[in-house]
């Protein structure tokens, strides 16, 4: 309890030092973005049942801001097409919903563009229907990515971005078997915008 | 009141034909099939979730002439062939309402349905049913 209290009167502390001298915000950035999903998955269940998604929606919001740092929650949802159903089951397709916190940092690297490296926890809830089956699952993951953005107007920016999530899948089954079905691995990519204040 | 009846019952009807499946758990299942001794490859290998609550672990030839024999559901979780040495594998996730699996094998219009993969026989969320004959 005393080292809760010491954390939070440190983080006052600091976060009321920088908001003198102007360098804390709330809310002070949005970002909307379409993608891939599921690229180069682990060899897994999920991975080899499961083609390319297209489009991945994405939006998130930075709650906190310090300097660079920013805290936010981020929000996801793509369908991926069922190609192969030996383990996965006999569905058509899976609807991905995908939400959590971040942590990212951007650094300029000239006067109009920036990369924001980040981490996220990745909560995902999966269903799939085909022919009056309902199968529902889900799993929780880590993220790392890194966007670029480049400045296009005042509070404007084009953003390219990739990200790595390393999910397991809430599923108790067999130990033999527990990494094949359980592990998922993939890359996503996006394209989109940043509307953010006090960046460039 | 009697619409509202008539619809909660289309309502109960219509959930009735669905399966919810859940993937807390999953369960791999492993076989071969055998025709006259012989490997059988490429036959068609279909789960289905089962009503019927079996009473023990042996897995056995359900011959269908006796009611309730498989009150299965008709939508398949898992279908599948059999590779070149009458061998297969898959997993499938837990039924919400049923706790058994049938399997049904099928090749040139004939099939053999064989049960029960139960709480009685899988073991540690895997089960190998051995030979089956077709």
């Amino acid at each position: 309890m005393k080292k809760l209290i010491l954390i939070f009167g440190l983080f006052f502390s600091v976060a009321l030092e920088a908001q003198e001298s102007e360098k804390i915000w709330f809310v002070k950035d949005f970002q909307i973005s379409l993608g891939f999903s599921n690229l180069a998955p682990n060899k897994g269940m999920m991975g080899d049942a499961h083609s390319k998604a297209f489009p991945e929606v994405a939006a998130r919001i930075g709650v906190f801001h310090y300097d660079r740092l920013s805290v936010g929650m981020f929000g996801s949802i793509h369908n991926m097409k069922v190609k192969d159903r030996q383990y996965y089951g006999d569905f058509e397709k899976t609807t991905v919903r995908s939400i959590g916190p971040y942590v990212s940092y951007f650094q300029p690297i000239s006067s109009s563009s920036l990369l924001e490296p980040y981490i996220s926890y990745d909560y995902a809830y999966y269903n799939a229907n085909f022919d009056r089956k309902k199968l529902s699952f889900e799993s929780d993951g880590f993220g790392m990515g890194l966007d670029f953005e480049h400045k296009v107007s005042e509070k404007g920016y084009f953003i390219l971005g990739f990200k790595y999530s390393v999910n397991k899948l809430r599923t108790e089954t067999n130990p033999s078997w527990e990494k094949y079905l359980n592990n998922y691995n993939f890359f996503s990519v996006k394209m989109g915008f940043t509307f953010a204040s006090n960046r460039l | 009141m009697k619409k509202t009846l008539l619809f909660f019952s289309l309502l109960l009807l219509a959930s009735c034909d669905n399966d919810y499946y859940s993937g807390d758990e999953r369960i791999v299942i492993e076989g071969n099939v055998v025709k006259n001794s012989t490997a059988l490859a490429r036959a068609n290998i279909s789960v289905y979730s089962s009503y019927t609550e079996p009473k023990s672990d042996v897995i056995s030839e359900i011959s269908g002439e006796n009611p309730g024999d498989y009150d299965y559901s008709y939508n398949q979780i898992s279908t599948i062939k059999t590779d070149a040495d009458g061998k297969f594998s898959l997993s499938v996730p837990r039924n919400k309402n049923s706790h058994a699996y049938i399997v049904r094998i099928e090749k040139n219009g004939d099939h053999k349905v064989y049960g029960y993969i139960s709480d009685y026989n899988v073991r540690d969320y895997y089960i190998n049913m051995g030979s089956l004959n077709f």
